[in-house]
């Protein structure tokens, strides 16, 4: 529809209430931590200007470029893990089979759960003396196998990034669960009418129509995964020996820990780019302009 | 592969199908479908069965059933973190937040993935710069913020940050939702002689039910965990929310986890009750469909 | 649809009259005196109850003044005072922790100085700990109880059982203890260092201080004394050397203190090192307190500092806002003269605390209360993380961890701290 007289005054209206608070309670925010980024303050002293230095220390510093590794993984897992298995387990569920709807309930759980649950429960689940994974090898006999999952530097971004993807694939799956609704039963009978497969109508129907939902998923999946903070926060707080530090939580302990706000602002403003930079290539190769 | 063709043929004719005959095929997903769900449930049954144990029985039996139930465990979790209020507080704060991020985020989606004009991806792609900010970055900014307009700690102080941090998200997912819909939509409409809101609100919003149903569940978990704006942003007992009564239960060297696990356990209904409730609209045409063949 | 529509008018309403009714609040402080006090007292444990007693009772003797708790978790309580502190709203009153955790505050100015009434308890509590709480001579708060860090608790049985009657005094006797103790498949000690803290808190701060004596640290912060120095070295291989023996149990990384405390208390291993804030937990979960024992720290050969010093440090101070003035700040000195009082102290004992002031202890104080009390006496020995920066804590915690995991030597982490140094 093109925008003339009447309609210019209503799209105004319409996006105002929404630019407004996000401009004041969102941006401004952020602004004012991006001025933060150029500037050293412990924040209780003065602020004065360094201009680039938090960045060139920043860029120089290991332990973030450790994160930034970390974080790749982090996102890695997330989309490779949860997008497809959401996507899997939206496909079994959209189906008229009975019981289907306790199935659907308990795959969202983990989302809804606290992130305390979910540390101490998973933690118990690594843990190397008696923990469920541990037991379960030693009864079948592969002990040798038996790792401290959370605790070894080789294991623990691996443990951490199994969890990360259990606690968001219910997410997706609702997302897949709503975009499904809007495949239209005729196509797919037409489909099946034409003797495909249930397997070829799921790739050459179901997933084409669904295919702006699966980019939207993914894009989701890698905003999210590069803030990633609270659950690697309790539950291993970036360690051991900073096996499992990603961005955001190097950012928190730079700036509340060891009360650099200067620099803690710079590496937020590295995510940020971090995040647009990744976000366009992705977009770019999954053909859909996003941004 | 001969028989799977044969089988998946028209999904009411398979239907019938199943009914009579249960196919290894329909097997294979209840047991799929089962090992995910023991998989997601495990941590909440461990919660809820923790939730009984008494503090010293916890530290050494944290797998197995309680020896015996505490139930005081509940009870302490609702005296010493002063659950009543809180629940208050947090259902009101996630309520008022999710509802206004909804249906303001709703309108500016309408008009960015239904109009086109000369701002359209100039606005989309602001908002969408949103959901790339870690928020503890803002947390001083935001406080420093909140104090120059006089917000510190008043009961509607939380509404702001979560409306506007949760937007991008909403109007992201909305605007998705509502460029997929058929282009005549409208054009019929306003042959009808409907105005523009008359179509958003009577057309567009009910066509995106599902879409609609995901960002206010999204929403409440979002503003219901939300614990750094909450902590940072309100000194008063009076108005914290939930997330910061849970975390009185962990102190400096001991937990209670007992009581945590209760506190958890009770902090977990109503969410459960509201994705229970608007579930319903995710799948609605599901039903619907059932309905109709 | 119209539902939507009512549930958005009956929200406005809502909204508005919560806003109206969070402004008459405020209207209601007449001409008493307000003061509100921030801190981490949100575990119910006897301490914190101690703490809160004393403020009802503050507030009730004196009508005057009403003092108001406002209670943070404790790990989120820097991050919470630090936003605060940086929007410059900090409250009237506030627990802080001593030495360089208090430095940025009073850089900042955010602090009020305690000069005018700290004679009060001049005799009461000895210098050498009020200073704990002071920068440059001026005093920032008063201590309520000194923090010993590094205590060994023991089974009595599994030590005996193990062919030991005492606790050793010398580190070679712990090692052959802890060898004996694996021998029986005994796990000799539980330790929970996922938050990192504990090896250096609890283990360095006294392995260290044996080792170099208790000038070292300040020199090697201010340059006169290197970390290079073999002796500190030799004090981080101790570290090396116990988890290369397999001193501790296995998941030491990813459990926490409580965690590990638990594991010690329900004769999983045979000893936790740990501080005196355990001795009350441990107290009160064991079934027989006369069955657990504890000991300072053993004696390292060769080391040149003290065997009797033990590393400690003041806590429960509370600082007050440089902003008070008049009839506030009387108000607060009223306040503090009156918490850091003679009953403070003794209710505190009861409760397990160790205090800084001479208290005397009937029979009705636990044994393990008392010999841990004592080994006080002796000195105390700087902590480490209430001493070094805030960047070099951070080095040394997740160094000391690297090298239990057989990723960093000794002589890497010391480098690594020197440089910081620099």
């Amino acid at each position: 529809m093109q925008a003339a007289g009447k309609t210019k005054g209503a799209i105004i209206i319409g996006l105002l209430p929404a630019i407004l608070i996000y401009s004041v309670f969102a941006i401004l925010p952020i602004i004012q931590s991006f001025y933060y980024s150029v500037m050293e303050w412990n924040g209780f002293s003065e602020m004065s200007f360094v201009g680039l230095a938090n960045f060139q220390a920043l860029f120089q510093d290991g332990l973030f470029w450790n994160s930034v590794k970390n974080n790749i993984y982090v996102v890695l897992a997330s989309v490779l893990g949860q997008v497809p298995i959401a996507l899997f387990i939206a496909l079994l569920l959209n189906r008229k089979l009975k019981g289907l709807k306790i199935f659907r309930t308990i795959g969202f759980l983990p989302v809804v759960l606290s992130t305390v649950v979910i540390s101490l429960t998973w933690s118990l689940i690594y843990n190397s003396e008696n923990g469920l994974i541990n037991e379960l090898l030693r009864m079948v006999g592969l002990g040798g196998l038996a790792q401290n999952w959370l605790g070894d530097t080789n294991w623990s971004m691996i443990a951490v990034c199994v969890t990360v993807i259990w606690q968001f694939v219910g997410l997706y799956l609702i997302i897949f669960l709503a975009a499904l609704q809007n495949v239209p039963e005729e196509v797919l009978e037409a489909a099946r009418i034409d003797g495909a497969s249930e397997w070829t109508t799921t790739w050459k129907v179901t997933v084409p129509m669904i295919w702006d939902t699966i980019i939207v998923a993914i894009i989701l999946c890698i905003a999210g995964s590069l803030k990633t903070f609270d659950l690697i926060y309790v539950m291993t707080n970036g360690g051991p020996s900073h096996s499992t530090d990603v961005m955001a939580l190097y950012m928190f302990n730079e700036t509340f820990s060891q009360l650099q706000y200067g620099y803690g602002s710079a590496v937020s403003v590295v995510i940020f780019f971090f995040s647009l930079i990744l976000i366009f290539i992705v977009t770019k190769l999954l053909g859909r302009k996003m941004l | 592969m001969e028989t799977t063709v044969k089988t998946s043929t028209g999904s009411q004719i398979e239907r019938r199908k199943s009914r009579k005959k249960p196919g290894w095929k329909r097997l294979m997903i209840y047991i799929v479908l089962i090992l995910f769900a023991i998989v997601n449930a495990y941590p909440i049954i461990w919660m809820v069965i923790n939730s009984f144990k008494s503090e010293s029985e916890f530290a050494v039996n944290q797998f197995g059933f309680p020896r015996e139930f505490v139930l005081e465990n509940y009870q302490n979790a609702w005296e010493i973190a002063n659950f009543g209020v809180l629940f208050k507080n947090s259902i009101f704060i996630c309520v008022a937040a999710t509802v206004i991020t909804v249906l303001i985020g709703a309108l500016a989606s309408y008009f960015l993935s239904r109009f086109s004009f000369k701002m359209n991806k100039f606005i989309y792609t602001f908002f969408i710069f949103g959901m790339l900010i870690p928020i503890h970055a803002t947390l001083v900014p935001m406080f420093i913020l909140m104090r120059n307009l006089g917000l510190l700690n008043t009961p509607i102080t939380l509404l702001f940050p979560y409306i506007a941090f949760h937007l991008p998200i909403t109007i992201f997912i909305l605007t998705s939702f509502m460029k997929a819909f058929p282009k005549d939509i409208e054009e019929s409409a306003i042959m009808d002689g409907c105005g523009i809101f008359r179509i958003f609100w009577s057309i567009v919003l009910p066509m995106s039910r599902p879409a609609l149903a995901t960002v206010v569940i999204l929403n409440f978990i979002y503003n219901w965990n939300e614990f750094s704006f909450a902590l940072v942003l309100i000194n008063d007992p009076a108005f914290q929310t939930l997330p910061l009564g849970l975390a009185n239960f962990a102190g400096q060297f001991t937990t209670n986890y007992g009581a945590q696990m209760a506190g958890l356990t009770m902090s977990l209904i109503p969410i459960i009750a509201i994705y229970l409730m608007l579930e319903k609209e995710i799948v609605k045409g599901m039903t619907a469909g059932a309905v109709k063949g | 649809m119209k539902k939507i529509g009512w549930l958005l008018a009956s929200l406005l309403i809502l909204i508005s009259l919560a806003a109206c009714g969070g402004e008459s609040d405020e209207a209601s402080g007449s001409d008493v005196i307000e003061l509100t006090v921030w801190n981490d007292w949100t575990e119910d444990r006897p301490e914190n109850t101690v703490y809160k007693d004393m403020i009802k009772k503050f507030n009730e003797e004196n009508e005057g003044i009403e003092v108001k708790i406002e209670s943070i978790p404790h790990d989120q309580y820097e991050t919470k005072l630090r936003t605060q502190a940086a929007g410059q709203q900090l409250p009237d009153m506030f627990r802080v922790w001593p030495g360089t955790r208090i430095a940025p505050l009073v850089e900042g100015n955010a602090l009020l100085s305690l000069n005018e009434i700290v004679d009060e308890w001049e005799g009461v509590i000895p210098e050498g700990i009020l200073k704990d709480y002071a920068i440059d001579g001026e005093h920032y708060a008063i201590p309520a109880n000194i923090s010993e860090t590094s205590l060994i608790f023991y089974h009595k049985d599994a030590l005996a059982e193990a062919g030991f009657d005492s606790f050793p005094a010398t580190y070679e006797e712990l090692k052959s203890l802890i060898e004996k103790l694996k021998e029986k498949n005994v796990t000799p000690i539980a330790l929970g260092n996922k938050a990192i803290w504990p090896l250096q808190s609890v283990y360095i701060s006294t392995i260290a201080d044996r080792y170099t004596g208790s000038d070292f640290l300040e020199k090697a912060l201010n340059g006169e004394a290197s970390f290079t120095d073999e002796r500190f070295v030799k004090a981080l291989s101790v570290i090396e050397e116990l988890s290369k023996m397999d001193a501790f149990n296995g998941n030491m990384n990813t459990i926490d203190e409580a965690q590990s405390r638990s594991e010690f208390v329900s004769g999983n291993t045979a000893m936790h090192f740990a501080g005196s804030w355990a001795i009350g937990p441990i107290l009160d979960s064991v079934e027989d307190p006369d069955a657990i024992g504890v000991a300072p720290f053993p004696s390292f050969e060769g080391g040149d500092g003290d065997p009797a010093k033990i590393a400690g440090v003041a806590g429960g101070g509370i600082a007050l806002n440089s902003d008070l003035s008049g009839e506030k700040k009387e108000a607060a000195f009223k306040f503090l003269k009156f918490f850091y009082s003679d009953e403070m102290f003794q209710k505190l004992v009861k409760a397990n605390i160790i205090v800084p002031a001479d208290v005397e202890m009937d029979d009705s104080i636990p044994q393990v209360f008392q010999e841990a009390n004592s080994f006080a006496q002796g000195g105390l020995a700087p902590v480490y993380d209430a001493t070094l920066t805030p960047e070099l804590t951070d080095i040394i915690n997740n160094g000391l961890q690297s090298i239990t995991l057989g990723e960093k030597t000794p002589e890497e982490l010391a480098k690594e701290m020197e440089k910081e140094t620099e």
